[in-house]
């Protein structure tokens, strides 16, 4: 009944600017795998880049990673997509959520937009614990 | 005693027998923890596996490799428990490794006293019919690419009527269908005709202006086209602003201005031909 | 670091930005061109960005900071080679492009110099 399951979850740890590419090269070939069009790879690509941003910007050394595996759900395919880190965390997720939020006059964590380009966003996050961000992209 | 004996062993052998004439259908017991208990003639034809092959095995033995691991089996029989019965369909995995569409009737059984006795399971093939519908659904997607055609109405300049209601799924296909076809006809402006739109509410407005955001990202310049007096009012009404977009009455009109705009720009270069390029 | 890939025809350069763009790299960009934008007084500069797979919201404001620094030198300035994917992207994540001038390719694109450069002579 338990298989060993054929490596399929991709890990990588976000501590540097040079992992960026990592997290688009391991977010390609997972949308590649799931079949994934091109428009739907690019949205999912750039939403894992601004997410891994977010980390090396706002949580910097603090245990950022990325978790990325197929997921097959009734009859559909996809990838999901898990940024976590243990750095100072958000305290108004709702407003995080909002289009204009933004601190120290940057951009924000742009995470409205970010949630445009995917079908599923998750935000978890916890004050002085860390945030954990969930996306899902589907084959449409 | 012996009599009784007879009887219940005779009703038992008509039960197995009945079972395995019916060959349409996979008609299994599980126990409560989920693994099979009987097959029956349906269930080898369907799977390709021999009861001695299944019988004590986890039911999710039938499920695909990411069924598997993300426990699937596990919640459809917690949900039959939960609701009473279960009915579902989805990928399932044959002996041979094919995949086939099934649909499933879970039943949970429970014993004369209460306790949780296991389930009865129905399994159906319904690949075929699935085919079908994947095939009709193609047909009408197709069909309403039809009715989005993007034409080329001169050098450089793409008319785009779109006919009929503008949901997400439709907006997204129609904009990586025009910005295709930009890229393809080199075009610099793209005619959006939408006098067949039957209501333009906030959200459609909003699919449009994306669209239009994208072909400028892209150099072509957008003309909006066919927009009612309705259309008009409904617009502002709403509040929704097309910015620097030009809108002309009629796709005539459209196409007359576009004309002009390419003249324009041709002249530009040709007047300014000495000063930068080569 | 390979240097950034400028080519010049007359007073039009054309810089072309492709692979991983990462903080360090953007800064030996914008000293390169600021360098050949004043050495060759060129009046219209073309950022071909055709080669990128991708434009986050870290790139965007690289291209139009990059941008400005161009208008600033004197130049005329517009970002060509924006692919389909990256456009629909870049419009559902919501970034402001600013006032970027944009074009399909570096022909349109030079097109469109010489009328940004020709309204700027009207206007003056």
């Amino acid at each position: 009944m338990t298989l060993a399951a054929p490596d399929s979850a991709q890990s990588l740890a976000i501590t540097a600017e040079a992992d960026l590419i990592g997290v688009r090269q391991i977010l390609r070939a997972e949308a590649r795998r799931a079949g994934l069009g091109l428009v739907d790879e690019t949205k999912l690509v750039t939403a894992g880049s601004e997410l891994a941003r977010n980390i090396l910007t706002y949580a910097t050394g603090s245990c950022g990673r990325l978790e990325a595996e197929q997921v097959a759900e009734g009859g559909r395919r996809g990838v999901r997509a898990v940024f976590s880190d243990s750095g100072p965390g958000i305290e108004d997720t709702e407003a995080a959520m909002t289009d204009g939020y933004s601190t120290a006059g940057s951009l924000g964590l742009g995470l409205p937009g970010s949630r445009r380009l995917v079908d599923e966003l998750v935000l978890h996050s916890e004050v002085g614990v860390g945030t954990t961000v969930t996306i899902v992209k589907w084959v449409r | 005693m012996a009599g009784q004996d007879v009887t219940d062993t005779q009703r038992l052998r008509d039960l197995e027998a009945m079972l395995d004439a019916i060959t349409d259908y996979k008609v299994i017991k599980l126990g409560p923890d989920g693994n099979i208990a009987t097959w029956n003639r349906g269930g080898e034809l369907l799977t390709g596996y021999s009861a001695g092959e299944v019988i004590g095995q986890h039911v999710s033995i039938f499920y695909t490799e990411e069924d598997k691991r993300s426990g699937l089996a596990e919640r459809e029989l917690q949900t039959a428990r939960e609701a009473g019965r279960f009915e579902f369909e989805g990928w399932r995995v044959r002996k041979d490794g094919e995949h086939f569409w099934a649909s499933v009737i879970l039943t949970p059984i429970v014993d004369a006293d209460g306790t949780p006795g296991g389930y009865v399971k129905v399994t159906r093939d319904l690949t075929e019919r699935r085919e079908q519908e994947l095939r009709l659904e193609r047909q009408r997607e197709e069909i309403m690419e039809l009715s989005t055609p993007v034409i080329q109405v001169w050098d450089g300049v793409l008319a785009l009527p779109i006919i009929g209601t503008l949901d997400s799924v439709r907006a997204a296909r129609l904009t990586e269908g025009l910005l295709e076809r930009i890229g393809d006809s080199q075009a610099q402006i793209v005619i959006l005709d939408i006098s067949g739109v039957p209501t333009i509410d906030t959200q459609v407005a909003q699919h449009l202006l994306k669209t239009v955001q994208a072909a400028t990202l892209m150099g072509a310049a957008s003309i909006l086209s066919g927009v009612r007096p309705e259309t008009a009012q409904a617009m502002v009404h709403l509040g929704i602003d097309i910015g620097q977009m030009k809108s002309r009455n009629t796709l005539r009109d459209a196409l007359q201005l576009a004309l002009q705009m390419i003249h324009e720009r041709a002249s530009a270069r040709a007047m300014a031909m000495p000063l930068g390029t080569e | 670091m390979a240097e950034t890939p400028i080519v010049r025809i007359g007073e039009t350069l054309i810089v072309t930005l492709r692979g991983d763009l990462d903080d360090a790299t953007v800064v030996s960009i914008e000293a390169d061109v600021s360098r050949e934008v004043e050495r060759a007084r060129a009046t219209g500069t073309l950022i071909d960005v055709s080669g990128l797979l991708m434009v986050d919201s870290f790139i965007a404001r690289v291209l139009a900071r990059m941008a400005g620094m161009i208008r600033l030198l004197g130049s005329q300035v517009a970002v060509v080679g924006i692919q389909p994917a990256v456009a629909i992207t870049l419009v559902e994540l919501g970034v402001p492009m600013g006032h970027l001038d944009t074009a399909l390719n570096a022909e349109q694109g030079l097109a469109l110099l010489a009328r940004l450069r020709a309204d700027d002579a009207r206007r003056a």
